[in-house]
């Protein structure tokens, strides 16, 4: 066997073959790993929300088990909110008027006094 | 030389075999790394839609507790002023008490609203219900509303 022109070229060709075959695995490795990293993110937020999940059950009562009954609780914690906001209006309000009626008692008071003395 | 590029030709074939074979597991495992994302993600989404029902739950909960404590103070707050101003009434009323008294035993001339002339009066006791005089024809009980303007005003009706 002689290095003819052929031999020669077969072996650029098995090089330029070997080269462009490594550089696509390369590059699928690079691709496996920002695969597996999404997949390791994904995994600590389930991890995360599960964790979550145990402590904001505790807050609910054990009847609230099934869809509509979580979807029928949150509508009543909404509602409560509203009560107690309409209810904090309705606090300030007569503590405004509270105010004011305190103003004028003092002021009457004081009238009082300056006509005793 | 012969021998050389045989095992030139030789070492060449085991490299693109073993290229391949690489190419080929890498390329296996990138499949199942997708198939492994997808359904990581198809079951995150239902989990997320999930935990956010609860979170909300949780917030409304926080707000409620949050709520129900300045609720708390402004009725404490509301207490407080009620309390302050029912004791400035309550010395209000010995003020207008103590002052009336000091009109106890005076005379005067008095003609109700009604039109009723009672002449010289002396007072004998005023308190918030009214006053009672005495004149010649006896005692009279008069009402706050009965009373002139002047005389109401003097008796800090």
């Amino acid at each position: 066997m002689q290095a003819t022109p052929l031999t020669l070229a077969k072996f650029c060709l098995i090089s330029c073959l070997a080269l462009t075959s490594c550089k696509e695995t390369e590059s699928m490795k690079k691709e496996v790993a920002t695969t597996n990293a999404a997949i390791k993110k994904l995994q600590e937020e389930a991890v995360s929300m599960n964790t979550q999940m145990i402590e904001l059950r505790k807050s609910l009562a054990t009847t609230v088990t099934s869809e509509p009954l979580i979807q029928q609780f949150t509508v009543k914690l909404a509602n409560e909110v509203v009560r107690i906001e309409h209810e904090m209006t309705r606090v300030k309000t007569s503590l405004l008027e509270a105010e004011t009626q305190l103003a004028k008692a003092q002021k009457d008071l004081a009238s009082l006094r300056g006509l005793s003395q | 030389m012969k021998n050389f590029i045989a095992l030139l030709i030789f070492a060449g074939g085991l490299t693109g075999w073993f290229l391949h074979h690489e190419k080929i597991e890498t390329a296996d495992s990138l499949q199942q790394a997708k198939q492994q994302l997808g359904e990581l993600e198809k079951s995150i989404i239902d989990r997320r839609s999930e935990f956010q029902r609860y979170r909300t739950i949780g917030s409304l909960q926080k707000q409620i507790a949050d709520k129900q404590v300045e609720l708390k103070t402004l009725n404490d707050q509301l207490t407080n002023l009620r309390d302050q101003k029912s004791a400035l009434l309550q010395e209000q009323s010995q003020q207008r008490a103590i002052l009336r008294q000091t009109q106890v035993g005076q005379t005067l001339n008095l003609t109700l609203t009604t039109g009723r002339a009672l002449g010289q009066v002396r007072i004998l006791k005023v308190d918030d219900t009214g006053i009672s005089v005495t004149n010649a024809s006896g005692i009279v009980k008069v009402l706050p509303s009965e009373l002139p303007p002047e005389i109401k005003k003097m008796f800090l009706f």
